[in-house]
């Protein structure tokens, strides 16, 4: 099967399924693989912090990640044996106001996964454009497509 | 979500956007001496996740043009071509060729310019109807040829901090046999949209 997860969505498949987000922006998409279960979840994340409010548990990076490490726990992932990888966080329209919000919620998700000791294994962020994931449960590999610009496989 | 409207609010929105859009229209007109048909205005109360539909393809590549507004009425307005239709438009306001040497530097100029004089002719009549004499200002245009998906989430995070759902006007105003068409978007901030009820109700 193959899902897409919409903006504040997030999600968890196992073995052999793939997951696909679309058109991210400042929008970051934070995918989580288990290593030894091969399974894999995706956050398709708005905002880099809640402040404690609560919302769809996918809109800001913080809770989204804390939500989805619990969904992979109650499937039986071990965190130690998670790993991640990070993509999005671009800055469309070129806003001027620093740091941006593509950036903010990269520094949010580093913060939150250094704390939690989950390593970042491979990451593509940042810049003026958009890109868009498929994430494979059966490799833990993430294409990453942006228009013109060649595959990357993170 | 902090606001509430009913269906007669939303009914005179929709009206008071009518109005502004078919004044951007009539201005357009007058930029490329054509006629310029306009569809009727949709308001959409999306969900977070439901935004990007609002244009079936989401990795569809455009050309968007971006605008804060911001003076008693704050929002933001957004305005998506294809890039055909950017093409097209371009060469009908600016008579550039862009066949052969694509100069698209000089395309998104035009466009940026053609977006300036649009909104700000729309946000007047808007300013003007809303029972409020003081002004209405619009941010200088930004410029982006990307994904719709990836246009759509930067504005989006602009205004979602506190709010689970966005109000969405849109439009699209088109050239004679569609030779372009012009998505004609205003997100107006939810504190600003009871403004601008209230003050329809009181006229």
């Amino acid at each position: 099967m193959r899902y897409t997860v919409q903006i504040a969505e997030l999600k968890v498949v196992n073995l052999p399924d793939i997951i696909l987000c679309l058109g991210l922006g400042s929008c970051l998409a934070v995918c989580l693989y288990d290593t030894v279960r091969k399974s894999a979840g995706v956050v398709h994340a708005l905002l880099p912090s809640s402040n404690g409010m609560s919302s769809e548990p996918g809109k800001f990076v913080d809770r989204a990640i804390n939500r989805l490490l619990e969904d992979m726990r109650n499937s039986g992932s071990r965190a130690s044996d998670v790993v991640t990888k990070l993509v999005g966080g671009a800055n469309i329209f070129h806003f001027v106001n620093s740091p941006t919000i593509g950036e903010r919620n990269i520094e949010s998700a580093k913060r939150l996964l250094t704390r939690l000791g989950i390593p970042i294994v491979a990451e593509d962020v940042g810049g003026n454009y958009g890109r868009s994931i498929e994430f494979f449960s059966t490799t833990g590999e993430v294409f990453v497509k942006s228009g013109l610009r060649m595959l990357k496989v993170l | 979500m902090s606001f509430k409207l009913n269906h007669d609010g939303l009914d005179r929105l929709k009206e008071l956007f009518n109005i502004g859009a078919g004044n951007a229209a009539n201005t357009l007109s007058g930029m490329i001496g054509e006629r310029v048909m306009i569809s009727v205005p949709e308001v959409h109360i999306f969900k977070l996740n439901e935004c990007a539909s609002i244009f079936g393809e989401i990795e569809r590549q455009m050309v968007g043009i971006y605008h804060d507004v911001s003076g008693w009425l704050k929002g933001r307005m957004l305005l998506l071509l294809s890039v055909n239709s950017s093409d097209r438009l371009a060469q009908l306001l600016h008579f550039v060729c862009l066949k052969g040497g694509y100069k698209e530097n000089e395309r998104n100029n035009t466009l940026k310019e053609f977006s300036n004089i649009l909104v700000g002719s729309y946000l007047n009549t808007l300013a003007e109807m809303g029972n409020n004499k003081s002004p209405v200002i619009h941010s200088v245009p930004l410029l982006a040829e990307d994904m719709i998906g990836s246009l759509l989430d930067g504005v989006l995070a602009k205004i979602m901090e506190k709010e689970d759902s966005i109000i969405i006007l849109k439009t699209v105003l088109s050239g004679k046999s569609g030779i372009f068409e012009v998505f004609f978007l205003f997100l107006p901030d939810a504190a600003s949209m009871q403004v601008l009820a209230s003050g329809i109700q009181g006229s």
